[in-house]
């Protein structure tokens, strides 16, 4: 169903009016204790007095490690499956491997990682990578393994090499996965960035809940899970933003 | 006499899958001339389609000889002929990513030929087939006729000596293939391409070709070839001469006992 522009807009907004409210209410009249449950306009308080100091510092190094990642791990996955696209047996050879290491939650890792290379969390975006490369590197590849033959056949019928075919057919056939790949990975990136700041560090929004939590300040903690939700929420849009640009033709 | 612009020689192909070996082609053996029209007419199954698509390079033969141009190339024809060919599919095929103008001009950019001139000539091939006011619209948004007429023209950008059209006009409705097969004519009339054309409608085949190749399948095979007397530019009134009902009589009657030689 097609919805107009303005209402995409408006109507989630509304509801989010909504539900604020709603919750704003109960929470004053059912007089549930801050400590459990602050009201939307304390956190809001909170939000917007501690932001710069306590929360912005960390923020911005959550984005840096996700950022890190995605650069990094997007195009090593795409490079990935254009390699693994032309050879059979690699594919074969390593698909459970992949799988396992998209289904494994990679926060496991995290302590193994910190033997290996220390405590510095410079070095996280790492795990990041590792996180990135199958998501996009599975659906890239399924995207590249399923053209349609009449494609292929077309190609062939004009003497294109191999190359030529990858890059006007096989490639641009693929891009609505591609993007599904992106989209998932920055979802999982922002998972797997806030799951090592719990694990252990002193720095990003994960360290930050961790550390608002056992301070008891409420407030802050939904203040910053409401950061880590906009990141997410932001990465992901902007990908899709990114896909309605490129996939023009896909009605 | 000169060299014929396309020969095929004892040309087989053979499908082997795990549980059986099927023979799509059994010694084929085509000639067909310089600028001359020819239809390769036959069941389904009967590997009609299979042996252009040998031509230009698509499908590799099991074994035989193809000839261009009097060249031998046994059973690859090189990336430089094959680009001399345009190939009509019997689905548009067009590329969903591409808008109209870029599939027309997408053999160009393959063949590393696109330049400023391209442009120009591609505005005159849409003006002529009506397609101007479509030319930045992805296939999607077109009609069936409309992105048929797109396929033929991606086929003649690149002004081939060899058109490969596999049944083209199956899909239209009667009348509307009527038209097209008449307008066909005139282009190439025109033009003077050689033109293989593969279809399985006989009144279609007669009224096109000058020579026919009449086919039939278990295993893919020629089993007749038969001239066609009408001298061009052909007439639509033809369809009624008597001569022309002989020859439609005469290849279903090999498509049909044949059919009844296998019944039993």
């Amino acid at each position: 169903m097609k919805v107009k522009k303005s209402n995409s807009f408006l109507a989630p907004f509304i509801v989010l009016v909504v539900i604020v409210c709603v919750l704003e209410l109960l929470v004053r009249l059912l007089k549930i204790s801050p400590t459990v449950l602050p009201t939307p306009s304390s956190i809001a308080v909170a939000l917007f007095v501690n932001f710069r100091q306590d929360i912005l510092p960390h923020l911005l190094w959550t984005l840096r490690i996700i950022g890190l990642g995605l650069v990094i791990g997007i195009p090593v996955g795409l490079l990935l499956a254009a390699i693994f696209s032309q050879f059979d047996i690699l594919i074969a050879a390593t698909t459970p491997l992949i799988l396992i290491l998209v289904t494994t939650p990679l926060i496991t890792i995290v302590p193994l990682f910190m033997l290996w290379v220390g405590f510095n969390p410079g070095l996280r975006f790492i795990i990041i990578v590792i996180q990135v490369v199958p998501i996009v590197l599975l659906n890239t590849l399924s995207g590249f393994l399923k053209v349609p033959k009449k494609y292929i056949e077309l190609s062939k019928g004009y003497g294109a090499t191999k190359f030529q075919t990858f890059m006007k057919v096989i490639f641009p056939n693929a891009l609505p996965q591609v993007f599904t790949g992106i989209k998932l990975g920055c979802i999982f990136s922002t998972i797997a960035t806030i799951s090592t700041e719990f694990v252990g560090g002193n720095i990003g929004l994960g360290y930050r809940v961790v550390y608002f939590s056992s301070m008891l300040e409420t407030e802050l903690v939904y203040a910053v899970i409401i950061c880590i939700g906009l990141v997410g929420f932001i990465l992901y849009q902007l990908a899709s933003m990114l896909e309605r640009r490129i996939v023009t033709w896909v009605i | 006499m000169s060299a014929a612009k396309i020969k095929m020689e004892k040309i087989n192909k053979v499908f082997k899958t795990k549980r059986q070996t099927i023979v799509a082609l059994s010694d084929i053996d085509i000639e067909v001339g310089e600028k001359e029209f020819i239809a390769i007419v036959g069941p389904s199954g009967c590997g009609k389609s299979t042996i252009i698509r040998i031509i230009n390079d698509i499908i590799k033969p099991t074994s035989g000889d193809i000839y261009i141009d009097g060249n031998k190339f046994g059973k690859k024809v090189p990336r430089e002929v094959v680009r001399k060919m345009g190939f009509i599919f019997q689905q548009p095929n067009l590329l969903p990513w591409l808008t109209v103008r870029g599939n027309i001009e997408l053999p160009l950019k393959v063949f590393g030929e696109y330049n400023s001139a391209s442009k120009d000539k591609t505005d005159v091939l849409l003006e002529m087939m009506g397609l101007k006011e479509y030319q930045n619209a992805y296939p999607s948004a077109l009609s069936g006729g409309m992105t048929q007429r797109v396929g033929v023209l991606r086929a003649m950008i690149h002004n081939p000596e060899i058109l490969l059209m596999d049944e083209p006009f199956g899909a239209l409705d009667e009348k509307l293939r009527e038209q097209m097969d008449i307008k066909l004519l005139e282009i190439w009339e025109r033009l003077q391409q050689t033109i293989v054309f593969i279809t399985h409608n006989i009144v279609e085949a007669v009224l096109l070709a000058s020579k026919i190749y009449v086919m039939n399948t278990n295993p893919g095979r020629i089993v007749e070839k038969i001239e066609v007397d009408f001298p061009y530019p052909r007439d639509p009134e033809i369809l009624i001469d008597p001569k022309f009902i002989a020859y439609t009589n005469r290849i279903v009657s090999l498509i049909g006992e044949l059919h009844l030689k296998e019944i039993k």
